[in-house]
């Protein structure tokens, strides 16, 4: 901490040192058709490395010694723009430039614009830009985000087809994801299948693996920064697209011209449509669809001033012949409030609403009907400033405060006349507070230090019931009522992060980077994938939180055509790792805390990468070697066990070919070592059945998985003035039909109809999920 | 309610069969075999017969042999008023006393088993008897949950302290009915002291005859039977928690279980 604070007054004073006329230019810089704000665009000195990249809200600010400049302005996929100044004073300049397809015809499609990630000074980040995105073939035709990151290093699937991932061999519940600032609680649709991101509302999405700014905390192994766009500032447009499974309609627009926009944007599956036609009758009445919606809203009410509004609303909706029902979904609200304060001083504040919930209900007969809720909901208050000292020097500091409330079950009769009795577990609610500092420093031309510190207080506070225990952990002493607000007990941690860049030549860079992390919220899953039903636990009396080290190193080299490689390495220590006693009970259980076991956890490996950004041919390689173990008193005999997604060898390959002006077609291909996976020991009889024997924890592993996936594009003529265009996506999931191992069963062997053959002995079947799978989406935009 | 069991089965049953094509074919895998385990199964009732216990080893996963006996061991069976009976080997595995015996509802049973310089040990306790009023049956149509056929309405008051644990068995005809579940266990939790009404998940058809059983077990063996039926609804798929023994009450690794149970029959035939 001494250091931090002997760096940082260093770097100033000598930065302030030369006290000679300094002025600054700020302003926001823009896309020229849209009006939209461009996250990372950098503006540049002609001729030098000095240049400042525009922050989330397309704000920059540069410092610079009184005199004269050309300044670019430049990002992935726009055209440069070149101007010339004559700093004198403090100038406000806002940039607007132009897309490259407007001008480009069949020429070079630059995806990244040139030496961008050797000039990119963060380690560990993955960008994926949402262009990308919507050209890789998706399962059913559903553009998915989170599936389209999992083809990027060290950042794996968690199960065949689902949105659910592992990053650096962190459980599934440790990834920070955020829309609009909002963490959202269970990113996913349909048991994990389809991501929650309508990928036309989105702008910008950003994954760091390791390197997270000290502005960010709460989980241990990943951020996942999503941005929704903001809307067409210039004129009203609409796009959409009617899918496989879903449809889709996105309306923007300005609110006034070139100060304010709107975006409105929502999606629907209809699979369940289908069951219309079933033979079947009691099929038919059964519902099976989500939808959701995202809004935005956005007014500059003055050169110092703009509002943010954004907010998000999904729900899943299964029904079962009216006997079971069950939904799911988040909430998510944001209201942004930037302030300048001054060219040099940015500010944001913003509110905060996050809500997840389920709901179960069963209507066998008139006694036989319960509906159990449960949920999770945050409100959150922070603010974020960046101080632009000088184009050596940024500064980052902010404080957030969020207030978690718990509900982790209700349980109620549906009809007066049920046998079920109402029942509510104990809520819980926590108050999570935390400030940070962070300083980029560009030390020489060659040398860039990112380094801060997090601090977190994590108090848990009444309404709620906790127990005390005997020595045996199981029986209960006492049982302590908190009121509202009453402390019950107080967790912290300090979090140093830093991140070292050096370019060793133009076109070669060598980064480093040490991070850690602490996380509060522990989310109850027993499975591989998470599930509605998962709730989150906080951290209390019984339950540590997790924190983990990271210590990062890369290297990455740029040539020329638009290639780059890269190679980084990672070893992570992640401690009080929870996992669950064997056969724990983890649905609607007051007691959950019992059911935990504690221990350590650890993952290494390096990642390559070999991507070409630019011509008609586009794509990367990836290759991930990674290792991940565990060690739990409790699980495995004390031994340490490779967890599930300890997955050796991962490769995926994504080619992208741009084949005439209206036609491109994509390519996806990836392979991953199997999963660990328990297998019995041995078998025995009880009650007449053969039951399997289990000795160890994921002794065995399973089968090899690959695939292939395959997209065509059709685009429409380009036309001056035309109002209306639509496109042609045909897409095939499992392009050579393979049987991925989805899972393997051991059982005792059945006849045709499902009858356990009597003495037949045992098998071990292989279930595979997803066979080949075409579909089509027709999109528009006007 | 097996609330698990029934979130599993529905997830299984929407997202498998309804949405996905899935398929399964037979591998074959090589797995090593771990050491021999003694394998315990008994259930001492409230009903006078002899009380019986079945020995057996544990063996290799794709074996077609029966499950080898365990003939030399001791056995013994004490209760907390210290009253000891001993097990004779029969057959099969099996050991029995020569006498009938009754199991008392409240005393608690210590089973003893002496074999190969090992002593495994287990013990339970009687529980409360859930005693049935009536049986009653209806025709039901078929749903997507169920066939057509009759139903049981089974009646009968929940006993009033909490954490009583109930399990269920029928039989058709006189033999045991194992689908569509083989375990059917049911805690009290939502429904302490209620009087129950509840339709069990069992298929008859017309003119069978029907005995229901019902045991008074306690929340071990409880949790084992939940245990065994998660492990056999298990699918190994990514939503599956990750394989486990169900929980013994025997010590020394030895694995299965010794349970006492309190018992109630009533039988009706379907006209």
């Amino acid at each position: 901490m001494k250091l931090f604070f002997s760096a940082l007054l260093l770097s100033l004073i000598t930065s302030i040192g030369w006290a000679q006329q300094k002025y600054t230019i700020s302003g926001v810089i823009k896309d020229a058709k849209t009006g939209e704000e461009i996250i990372g665009a950098a503006l540049v000195i002609k001729g030098s490395s000095t240049g400042v990249a525009s922050n989330s809200y397309g704000f920059y600010s540069l410092t610079l010694d009184k005199g004269n400049y050309i300044l670019l302005c430049r990002s992935i996929g726009y055209q440069t723009k070149e101007l010339s100044i004559d700093l004198t004073k403090n100038i406000n300049l806002n940039f607007e430039i132009s897309d490259n397809s407007v001008e480009l015809k069949e020429v070079e499609i630059a995806a990244k614009s040139k030496d961008e990630t050797v000039q990119e000074k963060r380690i560990s980040v993955v960008s994926m830009d949402i262009g990308t995105v919507k050209s890789l073939p998706a399962m059913f035709g559903e553009v998915d985000i989170l599936k389209s990151i999992q083809l990027m290093p060290g950042i794996q699937s968690a199960g065949e087809g689902g949105s659910g991932f592992n990053v650096r061999g962190g459980a599934t519940d440790q990834n920070l994801i955020l829309l609009d600032e909002a963490p959202v609680y269970n990113a996913s649709h349909l048991m994990g299948f389809f991501s929650v991101f309508n990928s036309d509302a989105i702008k910008d999405i950003d994954v760091y693996k390791g390197g997270i700014p000290a502005k960010y905390g709460g989980r241990l192994s990943s951020l996942l920064d999503i941005r929704m766009r903001d809307g067409n500032s210039k004129k009203f447009s609409g796009s959409g697209g009617i899918g496989t499974i879903s449809s889709r309609l996105t309306l923007e627009g300005p609110i006034v011209k070139d100060k304010g926009s709107f975006l409105v944007s929502g999606r629907r599956t209809y699979a369940d449509q289908f069951l219309r036609f079933a033979k079947n009758k009691d099929l038919r009445k059964n519902k099976l669809y989500f939808y959701d919606a995202n809004l935005k809203a956005n007014y500059r009410i003055s050169e110092k001033d703009k509002v943010f509004l954004s907010g998000y609303f999904g729900r899943d909706v299964l029904e079962f012949n009216k006997l079971f029902g069950f939904d799911w979904g988040n909430a998510t609200g944001t209201f942004r409030w930037n302030h300048l304060y001054g060219p040099k001083l940015f500010s944001n504040i913003t509110a905060i609403f996050s809500d997840f919930s389920y709901g179960i209900s069963l209507d066998f007969s008139e006694t036989q009907n319960f509906k159990v809720t449960s949920g999770i909901r945050d409100y959150g208050l922070k603010a974020d400033y960046t101080y632009y000292a000088n184009p050596k020097n940024k500064i980052n500091f902010g404080a957030q405060s969020t207030y978690h409330f718990f509900q982790p079950g209700k349980v109620g009769p549906l009809q007066e006349t049920s046998i079920f009795t109402k029942s509510v577990m104990p809520t819980k609610s926590a108050l999570e507070t935390s400030g940070y500092i962070d300083h980029e420093w560009d030390i020489s031309g060659k040398f860039t230090l990112r380094y801060g510190l997090r601090y977190t207080n994590f108090d848990n506070v009444g309404t709620s019931t906790e127990y005390l225990y005997k020595s045996d952990n199981i029986t209960v002493t006492d049982t302590l009522k908190y009121k509202e607000w009453e402390h019950i007990k107080t967790h912290e941690g300090f979090e140093p992060r830093a991140a070292l860049s050096f370019a060793v030549s133009e076109h070669i860079s060598i980064k480093a980077s040490y991070d850690r992390t602490y996380q509060f919220l522990h989310q109850a899953s027993n499975s591989a994938t998470t599930l509605p039903t998962d709730i989150w636990i906080p951290s209390g009396l019984y339950v540590k939180p997790q924190y983990s080290d990271q210590g990062a190193i890369g290297y990455f080299h740029e040539f020329k055509k638009g290639w780059e490689a890269s190679v980084e390495s990672y070893y992570k220590l992640m401690h009080n790792q929870i996992d669950f006693k064997d056969n724990a009970s983890l649905f609607f259980n007051e007691r959950i805390d019992r059911e935990l076991l504690v221990g350590k956890g650890w993952s290494y490996g390096a990642e390559f990468l070999v991507r070409k950004n630019a011509g008609k041919t586009t794509g990367w390689l990836a290759y991930t070697w990674a290792k991940t173990f565990r060690q739990i008193e409790g699980i495995n005999n004390g031994d340490p066990y490779p967890v599930k997604n300890d997955r050796r060898h991962n490769i995926s390959i994504v080619l992208m070919q741009k084949i005439k002006e209206r036609y491109s077609l994509s390519a996806t291909w990836v392979y991953a070592s199997g999963n660990a996976v328990t297998f019995p020991s041995g078998s025995y009889e009880y009650e007449g059945s053969i039951i399997p024997y289990y000795a160890e924890r994921n002794g065995y592993r399973m089968p090899k998985y690959h695939r292939g996936d395959v997209s065509f594009t059709i685009d429409p003529k380009k036309k001056v003035d035309r109002k209306f265009e639509s496109s042609w996506n045909f897409s095939i999931y499992n392009v050579y039909n393979r049987e991925n191992a989805y899972a393997i069963v051991f059982r005792e062997k059945k006849d045709a109809d499902g009858n356990i053959i009597p003495n037949g002995g045992t098998e071990a079947v292989q279930i595979s999920l997803f066979k080949i799978i075409p579909s089509v989406t027709w999109n528009f935009k006007f | 309610m097996k609330k698990t069991t029934i979130v599993n089965l529905l997830f299984a049953i929407l997202l498998i069969s309804i949405l996905f094509s899935s398929c399964e074919k037979v591998i074959d895998i090589p797995l090593q075999q771990s050491d021999l385990k003694i394998v315990v199964e008994g259930t001492i009732i409230d009903k006078l017969q002899p009380f019986s216990i079945r020995i057996t080893f544990t063996q290799d996963f794709f074996s077609k042999e029966k499950a080898p006996a365990v003939s030399d061991a001791t056995v013994y069976i004490i209760d907390n008023t210290g009253k000891t009976d001993t097990l004779f080997y029969t057959t099969n595995g099996v050991y029995k006393t020569h006498n009938n015996r009754i199991a008392v509802i409240g005393r608690t049973y210590n089973l003893l088993i002496l074999r190969g310089g090992n002593t495994y040990s287990a013990q339970t306790e009687m529980q409360p008897k859930f005693k049935m009023d009536s049986l009653n049956y209806y025709y039901t149509k078929a749903n997507a949950f169920i066939p057509a056929g009759f139903k049981i309405i089974m009646s009968g008051q929940e006993p009033p302290e909490p954490g009583n644990f109930l399990r269920i068995i029928a039989l058709k005809n006189d033999s045991l009915v194992v689908d569509p579940f083989k375990y059917i266990v049911y805690d009290d939790v939502f429904v302490n002291g209620s009087y129950i009404v509840s339709e069990l998940p069992y298929n008859f058809n017309y003119n069978d005859s029907v005995q229901i059983v019902t045991l008074g077990i306690t929340k071990g063996y409880n949790n084992y039977l939940v245990a065994l039926s998660t492990q056999q609804s298990n699918s190994g798929g990514p939503f599956d928690s990750p394989p486990a023994n169900p929980p013994t009450n025997l010590s020394k690794g030895a694995i299965g279980y010794f349970t006492a149970a309190s018992v109630d029959t009533l039988a009706l035939r379907i006209q």
